[in-house]
């Protein structure tokens, strides 16, 4: 991939020249350079680079920018408006014109300076990036879902255990005091849970804009990277990827890091997944571009004999995570609440009962453990078991017909045809290797 | 959708009576071919493939992929070679080839490796074939990848590697040896990663023997990390150790690779000397090999390990305990008392002890208890500090039996850490303990006791509670329990049942003390019998308890207080009382969302009528700025009369009437009409000149969105979603039928003319209306750019102008309706069907061409 625009490193530090002003400051050294646990010394920052700067990247770069124990350097985007937004951005927020713009990750990640990334990528733009920061060193703040494929998801989690990085997964909801204590209390008190519902939205169907030449300043040959080559459409990417299987996976993949990740939670079971995904019902476009499941229903089954239900949220099914047991019910969604008997709402977990990892700050949670190198509230393993869950659920509506799923060799026995969906061959020149 | 989605390969899942008598592959073929007798009007999918390309529609894609899904395996035959068919036409377009690879992958057999191999050097279609060939399970698929080598180069080339890596195809290594010297950079890192992935022990060694140009150094680094990861999880650890050996030792290698050859290397090495070299690196300067260790430790799930390395702890450096107890006050798994309260008693180093005393919230056991309840009120603040942590959360069975067994501890420091422990872990089984002490002879150990029971206490401790704020003279005792109590009354669900208590104690009461102490709890514990209490005591002779009443009733959490107010602002002979009644007590229930809004009128219109001072009076005015009703315009009217008054009722009526101007154009046009004859500021008429403007396009936002409507709904019928609601009519569509309507708008900040009904009226499976007035200079055309979540129907003057039934996201100018208006008032109606999800509307009101449309206003016309 060659860089198609002005934003390089290397034209970074030409402009750097030109003004006098230089990559990093000189009071300024990265974390990694004093190394060892604990706060940052006087003088020394968490120092961060944001590898997809579009909407959601931007607000997770907001969260670096606001803890001062934090220092973005630089920042990459195929997609140059985003890439100069972003830029000065940083650079108003520090009053300097020190931030480093690059056009392609490569560059970024090859920058001994930069100790974690930010990374707001499409999903098929996940697993490279990451794996390329751990082998460089670099912790990550990386969205959900985790992977865009089972077996790519597997790769990232070594990478990431192989070079002890810490990773941490936008699964903010985790970080919100009403998930956490809904969890603590379907661990607690509601008796043997034996179903749980998860409500996520109903998709659209759409893409019918016509393909044009891409517009200028946007690398659409790298925005579709490791994904099979397809002509442009303003409908693929921006924000529209997320309903096309070849960059995202519909509303089931793009809620289930949140849902399906708090649901897992709940039962104590992030670390696993179920043993069964049984497709009830799906429902694909006809039409457009867009082809991932709008409407769906897959009952999965845990070894234990525990029912989890992923549907898109319609009748009684509503969006968030249900948990039933034998003596009542949690629920909880953004901004819901509610639990059978109604008393539960104002209990108190007592210190013999079981706890969850306690985060309030889902960014801030990451530098802690950048620092102290200890496991953050959503580590690798577990943001690849929420992924997981979906990844099964969306290989049993592809496939049409109920997959068994070994959780710990990661394996589906006794049906190949299906096996051939756990992963995808990257396009030329990408791989995962 | 809905069909059995079962596999009859799972004798489980297949129907009983059919599993007797057809063979599951029989019965897999008849459905095959119903399906495509049924499905194959008004095209076969297959030879719609073979014409298709990007930009004609998917339907046919869509209805081959229900074939796949309505297929079982076994059955897949026949689809493979209709795709094969189609992939083998020499007019099949590249796009529909790109499309057959892809499904191949999944029904394909070893017969299709010939038709995908010729592929492969094909640069447009070598990735499709490859995500054909990737993960069929056939040594034929590793062949044709291996024979494609020798002829490409470049990307192709790569891409093959990669390819064969994934797959791990032994078979491959000595043709990739042979590529790690290509000039190309890319192939030779690809193959690198490849050969790592792969490694077999001629890869491996193959790895450790070159000696790559320095800007493939790191990479092939990297790829030896991967391949000892996968020599030591496939038993051949020795290999794996000599690996990562080699890359801590010679030649330098960066931070991160060495960190990941020392975590490797301690998974690859026996227990006895990996725990050495933990320990080892624990005491260590480097601090990447430092941050490998502890992440070898955490993530070893081998408990011989941890226990070697456990046993070590207490003769390690100060750092290294800190950093070891540090990992291990998260790990479970580790056996550690023992070595942590030796690590304590040990050393001197007030940073170790803390370090160990915060371990034990996880590693101890009650009888640690006693120590830690002595060391939380220790002079060292650390170990204090760590000591107390621990206590709040150490969960060793015993624990809250132990600590209320310290309740009657002889030592004063000793009960005090017990009692504000027991508080912080809520431990229910005290508190009949605490609620006695409260009442006992050691006022020390009473007041302890009630800071206990402020945090963690219930009704039930209020009889205990209450009994010594009517008897107690300490005044410490007295502060403590007042705060308990006034605590516990904010936390009881049921304030009738904790006011009991309050008013009984306060019927005993003798002193004026216990009445000061116990009036302003019935404040929190509002009621009727509460309010008659504290309004029979504004009657007392006492001032200082008339005095609390005052307060106690200027405070009342809700409205029901108004009438006492305002009967104590009339009647009260103290100037200061009045006030009280009027700006503590009237304005700030005036002023709470949580007053209705016609209540908060009339308390207004109470205090400008009541008030003796122009600071209340003028506080009334402020306030009346935000009661969005048509009555607080005549109100301030009223107000404006006076001069002392006039220029803040002027504005208040202003931002009133801008308010109301969506929905009540007239009364709120009429307002500021006057206003602008009664304001003499120039800054003041100009506010006012502006809001009339804003009141005259109030229906709409600057780029035409309508932001004002009346709202009917929700409409919902047992058994039916949204999209089976869009048909039925409800009593907005039916003339003869009246709806309830009330306004809505877009609020502000939110997105451009963004009606959310799903905050509004919430829920799945119903529909609801909204309703304006389009008012024409004359006839014209004109277009409706509506977005809807989810489905949406419209009607002008009557008359369907668009129905879309669909489920979806909102996206602003999704649907569009070419309407024709009609000189004068026209009605717009919308109805929105939800399924499920969020649910929505936005609509625009332009010209033909999309640009503005001049001549018209929109005004939902409430009055």
């Amino acid at each position: 991939m060659q860089p198609t625009h002005s934003f390089t490193r290397r034209m970074f530090l030409k402009h750097a020249a030109a003004t006098g002003t230089a990559l990093a400051l000189p009071t300024l050294i990265p974390r990694s350079v004093l190394g060892g646990p604990g706060q940052p010394s006087p003088g020394s920052r968490v120092t961060v680079g944001a590898i997809g700067v579009g909407g959601q990247g931007n607000g997770n770069l907001g969260s670096f920018l606001g803890d001062a124990r934090c220092r973005v350097l630089a920042v990459n985007d195929v997609d140059r408006n985003h890439l100069q937004n972003t830029r000065n951005r940083v650079n108003q927020h520090y009053g300097n014109q020190d931030c480093a713009a690059y056009a392609d990750f490569r560059e970024l990640l090859a920058q001994d300076g930069i100790d974690v990334i930010s990374l707001a990528t499409p999903d098929h733009w996940h697993a490279i990036p990451v794996i390329a920061a751990a082998r460089a060193g670099k912790d990550v703040y990386g969205e959900k879902p985790f992977s865009h494929d089972l077996k790519e998801g597997r790769a990232m989690v070594t990478a990431l255990t192989q070079y002890g990085r810490v990773w941490q997964t936008g699964s903010w909801q985790r970080s919100t005091g009403n998930f956490r204590f809904a969890c603590e209390l379907a661990l607690n008190r509601i008796g043997k849970v034996h179903t749980v519902e998860v409500g996520l939205p109903t998709g659209g169907s759409g893409g019918h804009a016509p393909f044009t030449e891409p517009p200028a300043g946007f690398d659409y040959d790298m925005w579709i990277g490791p994904a099979p080559w397809a002509p442009y459409s303003p409908d693929r990417t921006h924000w529209n990827w997320r309903w096309q299987m070849d960059y995202g996976g519909g509303q089931l993949m793009d809620w289930i890091g949140h849902h399906g990740d708090i649901a897992q939670w709940g039962l104590g079971m992030d670390r696993t997944g179920p043993v069964e995904f049984n497709p009830i019902r799906a429902e694909f476009p006809k039409t457009g571009i867009w082809d991932a499941a709008t409407r769906y229903r897959i009952e999965c089954t845990y070894a234990n004999g525990v029912r989890l239900i992923v549907q898109n949220a319609e009748g009684a099914h509503r969006m968030g995570a249900k948990w039933i047991g034998t003596d009542g019910w949690v629920w909880v969604d953004r901004g819901g609440f509610d639990t059978h008997p109604k008393s539960l709402m104002k209990e108190t977990i007592r210190p013999d009962e079981m706890h969850l990892y306690h985060s309030r700050n889902h960014a801030g949670n990451f530098i802690d453990c950048v620092l102290s190198r200890k496991e953050t509230i959503t580590p690798a393993e577990v943001a690849h078991r929420s992924a997981s869950l979906g990844h099964l659920c969306v290989l049993a509506i592809t496939v049409g017909r109920k997959i068994r799923w070994n959780p710990d060799t990661e394996t589906i026995p006794g049906d190949a045809t299906a096996a051939a969906l756990l992963g995808r061959a990257k396009r030329e020149p990408w791989n995962i290797l | 959708m809905k069909r059995n989605a079962s596999h009859p390969n799972n004798p489980n899942d297949s129907p009983p009576m059919n599993r007797t008598r057809v063979s599951p592959r029989t019965m897999g073929l008849a459905l095959l071919l119903a399906a495509t007798l049924t499905r194959a009007q008004p095209a076969d999918p297959f030879h719609e493939l073979a014409t298709w390309q990007f930009g004609k529609s998917r339907e046919p894609l869509a209805l081959i992929e229900t074939q796949i899904r309505q297929t079982p395996p076994a059955d897949y035959g026949p689809i493979e070679h209709k795709l094969l068919t189609a992939l083998q036409a020499p007019t099949t377009p590249k796009d529909a080839k790109r499309y057959i690879c892809r499904w191949l992958a999944v029904v394909g057999s070893p017969q299709c490796v010939p038709h995908l191999a010729p592929l492969l050097s094909d640069p447009d279609l070598s990735h499709p074939a490859r995500m054909a060939l990737e993960p069929l399970p056939y040594a034929a698929a590793d062949a044709a990848l291996r024979q494609a080598l020798p002829n490409l180069q470049g990307n192709l080339l790569a891409g093959i590697v990669a390819s064969l890596g994934t797959r791990r195809d032994p078979q491959a290594v000595p043709a990739l040896i042979k590529l790690t010297a290509s000039p190309d950079p890319l192939v030779a890192d690809t193959t690198l990663r490849a050969l790592g992935q792969i490694a077999t022990t001629d890869a491996a060694r193959a790895l450790e023997q070159l000696r790559p140009p320095p800007e493939h150094a790191r990479t092939l680094a990297r790829a030896q990390i991967t391949a000892a990861s996968h020599l030591a999880s496939e038993g051949h650890g020795p290999q794996a150790a000599a690996l990562y050996r080699r890359l801590l030792q010679e030649p330098p290698q960066p931070p991160a690779i060495r960190a990941a050859a020392l975590k490797g290397l301690i998974a690859a090495l026996p227990p006895a000397d990996a725990a050495v070299l933990i320990l080892d690196t624990l005491q260590g300067h480097d601090s990447a090999l430092r941050q490998a260790a502890i992440a070898a430790f955490t993530g070893s799930g081998d408990p011989t390990l941890k226990s070697r390395v456990v046993r070590q702890l207490p003769g390690l450096s100060a750092a290294g305990q800190i950093t070891l107890l540090g990992v291990l006050a998260e790990d479970p798994h580790a056996e550690a008392r023992d070595a942590v309260l030796k690590s304590f008693d040990r050393r001197e180093d007030v940073q170790v002890r803390a370090a160990a005393i915060a371990c034990l919230a996880r590693h101890g056991q009650a009888d640690d208890v006693p120590m830690l309840v002595r060391l939380a009120h220790s002079p060292a603040a650390p170990i204090a500090e760590a000591a107390r942590r621990t206590l709040q959360h150490m969960s060793a069975e015993g624990t809250d039996a132990t600590l209320v067994r310290l309740i009657q501890s002889p030592d004063a420091a000793d009960r005090a850490v017990v009692l504000s422990t027991l508080a912080s872990r809520r431990v229910e089984a005290a508190l009949p303990a605490l609620a006695r002490l409260t009442t006992g002879t050691d006022s020390t150990l009473a007041t302890e006791a009630a800071k206990a029971l402020g945090v963690m206490g219930t009704a039930d401790q209020l009889p205990a509670l209450t009994q010594v704020l009517a008897g107690t003279r300490d005044s410490s005792l007295r502060a403590a329990a007042e705060n308990a109590a006034a605590s516990i009354c904010r936390r009881a669900p049921d304030k009738a049942a904790a006011a009991a208590p309050v008013l009984s104690a306060l019927n005993q009461a003798a002193t004026p003390e216990a009445h000061l102490s116990l009036l302003p709890l019935l404040g929190i514990t509002p009621g009727k019998p509460a309010l008659t209490a504290v309004t029979r005591a504004l009657e007392s002779s006492h001032p200082a308890v008339q005095d609390a009443a005052v307060r106690a009733l200027a405070s009342w959490p809700d409205a029901s207080a108004m009438a006492p107010l305002l009967s104590l602002a009339r009647t009260t002979a103290n100037p200061t009382h009045a006030i009280l009644a009027l700006r503590d007590g009237c304005l700030r229930l005036a002023a709470m969302d949580e007053t209705p809004l016609a209540t908060r009128l009339e308390l207004y219109r109470h205090v400008l009528d009541l008030a003796k001072r122009t600071e209340e009076k003028k506080q009334a005015v402020a306030g009346l700025a935000h009661v969005p009703a048509v009555g607080a315009l005549d109100v301030l009217r009223h107000s404006a009369g006076d001069a002392a008054l006039r220029n803040d009722a002027l504005r208040a009526t202003t931002r009133v009437a801008r308010q109301l101007g969506s929905v009540y154009p007239k009364r709120a046009m009429a307002a500021l009409q006057e206003a602008r004859t009664m304001a003499a500021d120039p800054a003041l008429q100009r506010e006012i000149e502006q809001a009339i403007d804003a009141v005259r396009k109030a229906g709409q936002s600057p780029d035409g969105y309508i932001v004002a409507w009346l709202l009917s709904g929700p409409y919902h019928q047992n058994g039916k979603s949204g999209t089976d609601l869009f048909d039925i009519p409800f009593a907005p569509e039916q003339a003869s039928t009246k709806a309830d309507w009330r306004p809505v708008t877009t609020p502000a900040g939110g997105r451009p003319g963004l009606i959310e009904l799903d905050k509004t009226l919430g829920g799945n499976n119903r529909t609801a209306y909204v309703r304006t007035q389009i008012t024409a200079a004359q006839a014209c055309p004109a277009r409706l750019e509506m977005g809807s979540d989810d489905g949406i129907k419209v009607w002008l003057n009557g008359k369907v102008v668009h129905a879309n039934n669909t489920v979806r996201p909102n996206s602003p100018n999704q649907d569009k309706a070419d309407i024709q208006l009609q000189a004068g008032p026209n009605t717009l109606l919308l109805k929105i069907t939800q399924d499920g999800g969020e649910w929505s509307v936005c609509c625009r009101l332009r010209a033909p061409d999309g640009k503005e449309l001049p001549g018209v206003t929109v005004a939902p016309q409430a009055e």
